[in-house]
């Protein structure tokens, strides 16, 4: 592993990849800092500018997007607190009490600490788990994946308190998967005759709309301005009485939230309200907690930052995306014509080294950035978004035009973006269908392939081990959130 | 109208699942031994179906959590400019070329609907339009959408 670790380093020290990281690390920042643009919509954004790099750097950069956006969402939590995603919540509460005693100096460098501690924690633990999942992952044949592939999509939807709805957004996510041909076949399936959908509907323009023109739309409702609180330089320096309330809660914060991560569907918002949660309880003051607790801003901002390294880890070893940025990861790795899988650690060992060792460099710029230049970055929110909003919506139709050269995708980004809108207002979570969508041709062609090898007997499900386990998991998943809601008492 | 909008998912999905039914009903559900093209659509739309009467059940007991928010009228008047405006760039692309069409995108969604400032709208389109130019057409080599007359 070490030696494999060093040849990674190698890989992401070179100049080219050490740009790439940087330029990722601080879009992820600005996107995260940016309210109303998620990690998930950057990266979907900035994928179609990738084609032109190397895979591994284009790879280094999306993931610089992903976890740098994880920092950059403290600064709209605790400046002006509105979140950036739904994962600075907890964030919110207590930094944003924190900014309103004059201490947002010290809520942003505690974050932006436990952030790099915990996600140095993490891509350590990414290092060491991921081999051995992978080699897990080459015992598993078609029904293991097509059972690991449905439990992705449900328990993306068995969380939270509307598990039906989500079931719905991750079956309308397989259902939109269906246009273009029959996988097995090559059948016309749901393509209506219209040239344009041939081909199937792509990743990139669903992405796109659903998170990227979907947020714009929403942030256009509201008109009124926000006034940030102001930051200096010299605020951000920690007490001794900071650390010693700190240390234990960053180190908490970033286990839970790597386990979390882990956890398909889980996901950098769970994280950080469990860590909170858990933080309250070890409090020995927790009546502090929702009124400026030092702790509770650490603990939220490990956890969720140590989440979005972790969901990394089913997604190298297994092709499975465990949140909506790793999603929108893995379809980058298709279309830069990698197969993730199992077979990813030995057939591509230098994109995934080179990566997890991107990402020790990557968190490093991030503290660096987050640290000196946080008040800079603050300063990015005094920018009416106003004039941010426009922007963002042509830049969305361009990258989406320039993935495939067809107006036709332009359009599909449109009528998305509209989807997605309309899904915020039905409270309808969007995360579920993208990661349905990525997820759907890997699950038919093996519930296919599996009920070919046992000539149509759904019984191949129950007689393997890994897949009997993995069937449990998917009938609990599935069944365990439905009978708690209508169990619930109106 | 709070029941009616916490029922629309359901109903959405319901008429989804019978849309693809028969969108697929030419193709082969089981081939022999082998499921067929129709197949794993079929099993979608089951539990599209399924999901969408646990939702309207969960909505008849009280106990679904969907929380639908419309926006106010001047909020949703914006939004439906900003669609309409995203619906003529697209139609203008093919004829005018993309940077002038996103151009004029740009003017009407800052100037009419958001009612921004002219200079500062002036100079975020002019930005923009200059960053796409540098980034996609100098830069990654996109041949972008030209003007008919060209």
């Amino acid at each position: 592993m070490i030696e494999a670790l060093l040849q990674g380093f190698s890989v992401a020290m070179m100049p080219e990849n050490l740009l790439f990281i940087f330029i990722g690390v601080l879009i992820g920042q600005v996107v995260g800092a940016l309210p109303g643009v998620g990690p998930a919509a950057g990266m979907a954004l900035l994928l179609p500018l990738t084609f032109g790099l190397e895979p591994v750097t284009a790879i280094m950069m999306l993931a610089g997007i992903m976890y740098g956006g994880q920092y950059g969402g403290t600064l709209t939590s605790v400046l002006i607190n509105v979140p950036g995603e739904a994962s600075g919540v907890m964030t919110a509460m207590d930094g944003h009490a924190m900014a309103r005693q004059g201490r947002a100096g010290a809520a942003l460098a505690i974050a932006a600490i436990g952030s790099f501690i915990a996600g140095l924690g993490a891509v350590l633990a990414v290092a060491v788990i991921t081999p051995p999942l992978a080699s897990i992952g080459l015992k598993f044949n078609a029904p293991e994946y097509f059972l690991l592939a449905l439990l992705g999509v449900i328990a993306v939807g068995s969380l939270g308190d509307a598990p039906i709805r989500s079931l719905l957004a991750g079956v309308l996510g397989l259902l939109i998967a269906l246009v273009g041909v029959d996988p097995l076949t090559g059948t016309p399936r749901l393509n209506f005759g219209i040239p344009a959908l041939y081909q199937g509907i792509d990743f990139i323009p669903v992405a796109i709309g659903v998170f990227g023109i979907a947020e714009v739309l929403h942030s256009l409702e509201r008109s009124e301005k926000v006034e940030p609180i102001r930051t200096r330089l010299k605020d951000m320096w920690l007490t001794s009485q900071d650390w010693a309330a700190c240390r234990f809660s960053i180190l908490r914060g970033g286990v839970i939230g790597l386990f979390v991560g882990i956890m398909p569907g889980a996901g950098a918002s769970v994280a950080s309200l469990l860590s909170y949660l858990t933080e309250r309880k070890f409090s020995k003051h927790p009546e502090r907690f929702g009124s400026g607790a030092i702790d509770g801003v650490a603990a939220a901002e490990s956890a969720n930052n140590a989440a979005s390294h972790g969901a990394l880890i089913p997604m190298l070893s297994l092709g499975i995306p465990g949140s909506a940025s790793s999603a929108v990861l893995l379809a980058a790795l298709i279309l830069h014509g990698i197969k993730p899988g199992p077979m990813l650690m030995s057939t591509e060992s230098a994109l995934v080294w080179g990566l997890i060792a991107s990402m020790v460099v990557g968190n490093l710029f991030l503290l660096i950035l987050n640290l000196p230049m946080a008040p800079v970055f603050a300063a990015l929110l005094r920018v009416p978004y106003v004039y941010l909003a426009p922007g963002i919506l042509v830049i969305s139709l361009v990258g989406a035009y320039a993935a495939t050269l067809s107006m036709a995708t332009v359009w599909m980004c449109i009528v998305f973006g509209l989807l997605g809108w309309l899904m915020m207002k039905l409270d309808i979570p969007r995360a579920p269908l993208v990661l349905a969508l990525v997820l759907a041709p890997l699950m038919e062609a093996s519930l296919r392939q599996a009920l070919l090898l046992s000539l149509g007997s759904p019984m191949i499900f129950v007689e393997r081990p890994i897949s009997a386990v993995l069937l449990a998991a998917v009938l609990f998943a599935l069944i365990a959130p439905i009978v708690r809601v209508m169990r619930k008492r109106p | 109208m709070m029941r009616f909008l916490q029922a629309v998912p359901a109903l959405f999905m319901i008429c989804l699942a019978a849309g693809v039914m028969i969108g697929t009903a030419g193709l082969a559900f089981w081939d022999g031994f082998t499921p067929g093209a129709r197949f794993f659509p079929g099993l979608l739309s089951a539990a599209a179906v399924i999901l969408s009467l646990a939702l309207l059940l969960t909505l008849q007991r009280g106990t679904d959590a969907g929380r639908p928010e419309l926006p106010d009228a001047p909020g949703a008047r914006r939004v439906l400019a900003a669609m309409a405006g995203l619906v003529t760039l697209a139609l203008l692309i093919p004829v005018i070329g993309l940077l002038p069409a996103a151009g004029l995108f740009m003017l009407f969604l800052l100037l009419v609907v958001l009612r921004a400032a002219l200079l500062p709208s002036l100079l975020t389109t002019a930005i923009l339009l200059v960053g796409v130019e540098v980034i996609f057409v100098r830069w990654l080599a996109v041949p972008l959408p030209a003007p008919l007359f060209q």
